[in-house]
């Protein structure tokens, strides 16, 4: 019986030797995995075995696995001879990749491991997150796993740079970094988000060598979705819940959830005996009535359910500060009132810090109030916790407030859409979003802390209809000014910074560009963009339209419509027309801010609408409203606007263009931007661009008049002229103490020619064009401006040979500068003169096509008084490319 | 002989007398050595740098920021001649100059930069490689740092032997052939504060480059060579015109000599340019010692660590310790009051009756708008009227609108030699009714009422001098709004007008209900009742006939209007019942309590309204929302 048994399994093995030496993906035989029935191997964790065949008696020391016993028998003297048999390096196991199990204990791959996330509790450093150099190496840090049958699609994509957004209001990255699992059918869809935003990308290591997770204690994650479903054939409903939490895998399993999070280790480390409230003057620029307290009070609940007041022990808070009103402290302008609670103060008779459960603080408060509290566990940063709303002065809003205190712990949204496409021509969109942020007491001696939280909320609407050649449109939101989807994620050692915004992760971030970098420097953003022009990079290249020869290799210091030539072409931003409806005097798609990318501004809310006619095709007119109030302050945005835009083409005259648009507009809200400016010999910067408010109580009125002229025969003609004006009204003082001038107003005028012409192989193309500025700014602290430019300028150009092109230009510039004195910053009087020769040719070489430019300039700048400044510039250039 | 002595004795006695009953005023400012002597007292210690590296000044005038001259016995922020050089400023404490880039040897560096702002012509900033040291000229920043935004509104830099013959060191074509001139407000941040470029050369020609800026507050100046010609300035200046944007006056620790009632404070100011571009603020603080800082000295073991235990030493001590030993400084929280606002004619909320007090005068503005202040006076008393009043009002939690019985205690304390009191002012926000029942140390005492007012009361009595008297009175009010406070003055009257503020705490015991622990002079109402702004509405009748007979010929409304701190708009309208509004029977601004109106049915035009039913609406146009009450009611006749 043993002999068959050893007679069948020869046989088996042999059969499985044979079977796998044929088999492309078992390059090793059958010495890897477990032979099962028909020759198939597998990897399956059993355990060890025994053979029987190998079972013999014997003393001497047998060193060769059981399982080879079949090949080698007993014997172990073997000769190595590798006269016929060239020797064979021994070669890792591992060289195609490990075996991998899942939890289960199938067998799920042989390769290589990728990522791994896992959150283990109770576990220090339970929280591991893993991107080993495959993934940067082989993929680009981006992987895409998916499936789909029939209607129904899934995709999981793991990434570090994922453009993700759920709703505007509550989650949009354009380098979100995490897993995101979506799912898709004819009427639905859903999404899943996870990431561990504390540290989500600096663990990655590049190179192939293993080097281990990336384990913390504490951390704080992501984790949400969305999910969306038609109804019928023209709603969409969805709902958004997110939620970034703190996470201490030291404590229990289950003590901490991902809707309120938990105190990290640090946080968490001794008792609070100290809190501090400060209320100040939320509109601290009035200088009077600010917060006004009438009364204070803190009721500490211990851990047994008792709830002991402060004021029945005797115990009460300090108030340092204030002015001291009838019956009440006022923290008017910068003044403030600070209640310090020590609970280790000797009229303290509460229970032991230690035995401590909750406290809450209530205040009698009134008129323009900001309540924020600190304790000794945030090393004297204060949290906001209350602010009233408007500004208040006269008592009206007094209340009694009451709050938790606590460390944060969570921030949530829940959110709600609606969706309305196409139904009778109405278009829609309505979003609800409730934002929760928990906060939890510290005790040292607690598992579970007592948790709070406060909210706030934000909606947005807006409906479109459009019944030819009527139309109209509306919006309207509000925003509560606590709104924030921003969250202090802890650091290594699980210490959130309160202080610092790098610590911040946002949920929307801001990218006034949308381009694939954030705008701002948050945790996990990657890189911050330094380079963001909104509206200005029509062409998508990422540089921006008025410095288009512009890049890193060849950088260009000249704006375009400053520089030699290019000029005729390139008008100044200035010239730029569009819809200003925040009224800072900068048209509101080139606008770049540093706050998160919500459709409205936080703290705000209000209406805007529109109606209005197409008096022709091409002949639009609105009229509307605008009532955005700023919820914290008494600060408005009010105007009422007609808006008028025209465009014909009429034979032989060309294109004609109108925009105009008149307003009364009563805005006190500032905006304040920062903007992209391009000093002269600079590639440019952001810049911070202070909203002055030209808009309090005025009459602000903008046109915009275009034509454009190109004929058969080679002659081209533009006009452009753009006028911005302001009137304000009030009394002289009153404008006067906005800072502004009465009238104030910006007016360019340009015209411009070009003519080809042809005189046998020479083409020759004279230009001109004239420029003419008026400035009076609203700011009375900014100059007026006043000036003149005319620019005459012939191209001649000849091709020579079958791939040269020799051009030959000079340009005549007459700047006059119509203002005496000359104002700051700009240019006085001068006659400018270039010329340019250049000689161009394309070849192609070693599979390249090269483009090769050498030239000679001479710029010369006459100026009254003094000498003539001459400046030339010599250059042979190689550019290889590759467009044929 | 003991005729003579009599006579002395009997002047003494009078002048003595005199002495004590004298109001004294101190003042500090007025000419400008008064300023500068800051009081005459202690000099006051400033602490700056952090809490673990504590830096300490003697100064009244943080910064330097204050200017006595300008205005003989008046002081205002600094303000610069517009022909005055002020580089220099750069050298003192709080400003400095330096070129990060340059990185050879930094004392050198250091000395040569100093010498470019110090108005010495022999030396300048050079940036000439030579073959020992190969100094790059291109790149290289030079930042003046004023520590304080000041006015620059001009900028001239040039080297040596240009401005000033220098012949000895004849450099004047080593000038800076390209550059470009920065300032910024603050610190420079490329997000919050990017530096604002003001002139930029790439061609440079001339050796004096003088660059007009446009005036601003500037904190740096910064220069940036843009040429690899070796350059070197001798003299970087910069002009400034205008006020500084804020300064601050430290008065001295002034010594009183003894314990004092302190009365308002006061002081004189006058706005330069649009006075609502400017504040000045005044804040005080009152001590018990002359020393409003704790020196704390760190214990350490035999080889130098520190045990984690500290000792209390004196000012002296502590700068002779080392660095190890020095602990933290600490304000004084125990014997000296936090700084409080103060309001100019109103009594300080320090606490008084203490010896030591200081002041500090905050001034903010504009370039060319500011504010000068001449003086700070407060009149004092020597004793002071008494070491502690101390007040409490009974009961202190009462329904609003419904007139309630308060009893009012003061309590006395002496600890030496005081003046006593005679004289109540009280304050409240309703007509004080039936003042009855005074007592003193519990035995029946008279006393006048001086004045009875919708703002308060004041009454008079036997003057009050024993250590422990507790003066005690009852009186009914109604209370309109959460935290209504009986705060109280108390004067001596001989004394003239110097009051002493009572402070809220325990005076008497009341009975049950009186904690000691919660004895104070403001009065709550339920919280129920915060946040109403109309309280009771009392209609006399819900119809009436405007016929003339006197009998019923009025609508007559009572209202009690709640909470408010301010007059309010308040109206009443009359509707009939499609809504159209017919008449307005008040508009007009109120205070809190009780208001009564009447209608006598009558229209604006004269004409009485026809029978029947209409609406009356009662608004209170207030700042954070609109309380409306409605109601019906019938004219007949």
């Amino acid at each position: 019986m043993p002999g068959l048994i050893r007679r069948t399994l020869r046989l088996a093995l042999t059969a499985t030797l044979l079977t796998a030496s044929s088999g492309a993906a078992q390059e090793f035989g059958a010495r890897l995995g477990t032979v099962q029935r028909g020759g198939k191997v597998t990897f399956e964790p059993t355990g060890p075995g025994v053979l029987f065949d190998a079972l013999d008696p014997v003393v001497r020391k047998w060193y060769v696995p059981q399982e080879l016993y079949a090949e080698y028998g007993w014997r172990q003297w073997e000769y190595d001879n590798y006269a016929r048999d060239t020797y064979q390096r021994f070669v890792s196991t591992a060289i195609e990749g490990n075996y991998f199990y899942d939890v289960y204990g199938n067998f799920l791959t042989r390769g290589w491991l990728v990522y791994d996330w896992r959150e283990e509790a109770p576990l220090p450093f339970g929280s591991s997150l893993e991107k080993t150099g495959n993934f940067g190496s082989w993929f680009n840090r981006l992987v895409i796993a998916s499936d789909h049958k029939g209607q129904y699609h899934y995709a999981l994509t793991l990434g570090d740079a994922i453009r993700t957004t759920l709703t505007p209001m509550t989650f949009s990255k354009p380098n979100y970094s995490g897993l995101q699992w979506d799912f898709a059918s004819d009427r639905h869809q859903a999404t899943l988000l996870l990431s561990r935003i504390s540290a989500p990308n600096q663990e990655f290591r590049t190179g192939t060598n293993f080097s281990g997770p990336d384990t913390r204690t504490d951390v704080t994650n992501l984790a949400g979705g969305r999910v969306v479903a038609q109804v019928g054939d023209f709603v969409k409903v969805g709902g958004t819940f997110l939620s970034a939490y703190q996470s201490n895998t030291q404590s229990g399993a289950f003590s901490g959830d991902m809707f309120r999070g938990e105190l990290s280790a640090p946080q968490n480390f001794s008792n609070v005996t100290a809190l501090e409230v400060r209320i100040s003057d939320d509109s601290p620029d009035d200088g009077v009535d600010g917060g006004a307290l009438f009364a204070s009070d803190i009721l500490i609940h211990d851990l047994e359910g008792n709830v002991t007041r402060g004021t029945e022990i005797g115990f009460r808070a300090q108030p340092e500060g204030g002015f001291q009103r009838s019956g009440f402290l006022s923290a008017d302008g910068n003044e403030r009132i600070v209640l310090r609670f020590d609970l280790n103060d000797r009229t303290y008779s509460g229970p032991d810090p230690s035995r401590i459960r909750r406290v809450e603080i209530e205040l009698v408060i009134a008129n323009d109030y900001l309540v924020e509290v600190s304790s000794d566990r945030q090393s004297g940063v204060f949290i906001p916790v209350a602010r009233a709303a408007g500004n208040v002065k006269d008592s009206s809003n007094q209340r009694v407030i009451t709050f938790d205190y606590g460390l944060p712990t969570a921030t949530q949204v829940t959110g709600f859409t609606f969706e309305l496409t196409d139904l009778a021509g109405f278009e829609g969109y309505v979003e609800f979003v409730r934002n929760l942020r928990f906060r939890q007491y510290p005790n040292l001696g607690l598992d579970e802390h007592f948790t709070s939280s406060e909210s706030s909320d934000a909606w947005i609407g807006n409906l479109a209809q459009t019944a030819y050649p009527w139309f109209a449109y509306v919006e309207g939101f509000s925003i509560d000014p606590g709104y924030n989807t921003g969250v202090t994620v802890v650091d290594r050692d699980g210490v959130p910074n309160y202080t610092s915004d790098f610590w911040r992760y946002e949920l929307v971030d801001d990218n006034d560009d949308q381009d694939q970098f954030v705008d701002w420097q948050r945790r996990g953003s990657g890189t911050t963009d330094r380079e963001v022009f909104p509206g200005w990079d029509e062409n998508n290249d990422f540089i921006s339209d008025f410095n288009q020869n512009d890049n890193e290799q060849s950088p260009n210091l000249v704006p375009d419509y400053e520089e030699s030539f290019l000029r005729f072409q390139v008008d100044r931003p200035e010239f730029l027309y569009g819809v200003d409806m925040n009224h800072n005097q900068w048209i509101d798609r080139f606008e770049n801010d540093e706050r998160a990318d919500y459709p409205y501004r936080v703290d705000q809310r209000g209406y805007n609408s529109y109606g209005g006619v197409f008096l022709t095709p091409d002949i639009r007119l609105h009229f509307g409203r605008q009532r955005i109030e700023q919820i914290s302050q008494d600060r408005r945005n009010h105007a009422d606007y007609a808006l008028l835009t025209a465009e014909r083409e009429v034979p032989v005259v060309g294109r004609l263009r109108l925009y105009g648009d008149v307003r009364k507009v009563r805005d006190s809200i500032e905006d304040d931007l920062l903007q992209w400016v391009q000093e002269t010999n600079t590639r440019g910067a952001q810049r911070l661009v202070t909203d002055v408010l030209p808009a309090q109580d005025t009459f602000v009125h903008s046109v915009w008049l275009g034509h454009d002229l190109h004929t058969s025969r080679g002659l081209y003609v533009a006009q452009r002229l753009k006028w911005d004006g302001y009137r304000q009204f009030g009394s002289a003082d009153e404008i006067e103490l906005r800072g502004v001038r009465e009238d104030s107003h910006f007016l360019g005028v340009i015209h411009k020619a070009e003519y080809a012409l042809q005189f046998g192989s020479v083409s020759v193309t004279p230009r001109w064009k004239s420029e003419f500025l008026r400035r009076v700014p609203p700011a009375r602290s900014l100059p007026r401006q006043q000036q003149l430019t005319e620019l005459l300028m012939l191209v001649a150009r000849k091709r020579v040979l079958r791939r040269s092109l020799l051009e030959g230009g000079i340009e005549y510039e007459w700047h006059n500068q119509m203002r005496d004195p000359v104002p700051p910053g700009v240019d006085d009087d001068f006659r400018g003169l270039v010329y340019l020769v250049q000689m161009t040719n394309l070849s192609d070489y070693q599979g390249y096509r090269i483009t090769t430019v050498a030239g000679f300039e001479v710029a010369r700048r006459m100026r009254q008084d003094e000498d003539t400044a001459t400046r030339t510039r010599g250059f042979v250039t190689l550019y290889a490319g590759i467009e044929r | 002989m003991l005729h003579g002595l009599a006579l002395v004795l009997l002047l003494l006695c009078v002048v003595s007398a005199e002495a004590q009953t004298r109001v004294r005023t101190l003042r500090v400012g007025g000419t400008e050595t008064s300023w500068r002597r800051g009081g005459g007292g202690t000099d006051p210690l400033v602490l700056g740098g952090t809490l673990f590296s504590p830096k300490l000044d003697t100064t009244n005038t943080p910064d330097d920021a204050v200017d006595f001259a300008n205005r003989p016995g008046w002081i205002s922020p600094l303000s610069f001649d517009e022909q005055i050089n002020v580089a220099a400023r750069v050298l003192e404490e709080a400003g400095s100059i330096r070129s990060p880039n340059s990185v050879e040897e930094k004392k050198v560096v250091r000395a040569q930069l100093a010498e470019a702002v110090n108005g010495n012509h022999d030396i300048a900033f050079e940036r000439k490689p030579t073959q020992v040291v190969p100094l790059n000229p291109q790149g290289i920043w030079v930042i003046l740092d004023f520590g304080i935004p000041i006015g620059v509104h001009r900028v001239r830099f040039y080297p040596r032997n240009t401005v000033v013959e220098t012949p000895r060191t004849p450099f004047h074509n080593d000038f800076l052939r390209a550059y470009e001139l920065f300032i910024n407000p603050t610190q420079t941040s490329a997000q919050r504060s990017p530096d604002i470029l003001v002139a930029r050369d790439t061609a440079n020609e001339s050796p004096i480059v003088d660059i007009d800026v446009p005036q601003q507050y500037t904190r740096l100046v910064k220069l940036k060579s843009l040429t690899q010609v070796p350059w070197e300035i001798d003299e970087f200046e910069v002009y400034a015109s205008g006020f500084l944007e804020r300064a601050t006056y430290l008065s001295d620790l002034i010594d009183l000599g003894d314990r004092a009632t302190l009365g308002p404070v006061r002081w004189r100011e006058v706005a330069i340019g649009r006075d609502i571009r400017s504040t000045a603020s005044v804040r005080l603080r009152t001590g018990t010692d002359d020393t409003p800082l704790i020196f704390e000295e760190r214990i350490l073991d035999s080889v130098g660590v520190w045990l984690g235990e500290t000792q209390i030493v004196d000012q002296t001590t502590w700068v002779g310790l080392n660095r190890r030993q020095r602990g933290v400084i600490v304000d004084d929280e125990e014997n000296w009051s936090p700084w409080k606002a103060a309001e100019s004619g109103a009594l300080i909320t320090a606490p008084g009756q203490r010896r030591y007090l200081q002041f500090q005068v905050d001034i903010e503005g504009e370039l060319f708008d500011s504010r000068q202040i001449n003086w700070v006076e407060f009149d004092y008393l020597q004793p002071p009227l008494g070491d502690t009043l101390r007040a409490e009002v009974f009961p202190r939690r009462v329904p609003a609108e419904k007139r309630a019985t308060f009893r009012y205690a003061v309590l006395l304390r002496a600890a030496g030699p005081i003046r006593g009191y005679d004289r109540l002012e009280i304050d409240a926000n309703a007509l004080v009714e039936d003042l009855r029942e005074m007592t003193i140390d519990g035995e029946p005492a008279a006393f006048d009422i001086e004045y009875v007012r919708r703002d308060g009361f004041a009454i008079t009595f036997e003057p009050i001098r024993r250590d422990s008297t507790v003066l005690e009175f009852t009186f009914d009010i109604p209370v309109f709004r959460f935290g209504t406070t009986f705060s109280a003055r108390a004067y001596h009257t001989p004394s003239g007008d110097v009051p002493q503020r009572l402070e809220a705490g325990e005076a008497a015991d009341f009975g049950p209900g009186d904690f000691a622990e919660l004895s104070d002079l403001s009065v709550v109402i339920p919280r129920e009742q915060v946040g109403q702004l109309i309280g009771e509405i009392l209609v006399d009748n819900q119809i009436f006939t405007p016929n003339g007979d006197l009998v019923n010929d009025d609508f007559e409304v009572f209202f009690n209007l709640l909470q408010l701190t301010k007059p309010t708009p308040v109206t009443m309208e009359i509707y009939d019942l499609s809504g159209r509004r017919l008449h307005t029977v008040f508009d007009e601004e109120k205070i809190i309590g009780p208001s009564t109106h009447a209608w006598d049915g009558k229209l604006i035009d004269g004409n009485l309204v026809p029978p029947g039913q209409y609406l009356w609406l009662l608004r209170v146009h207030a700042d954070a929302f609109e309380e409306r009450h409605t109601g019906l009611v019938g004219v007949v006749y």
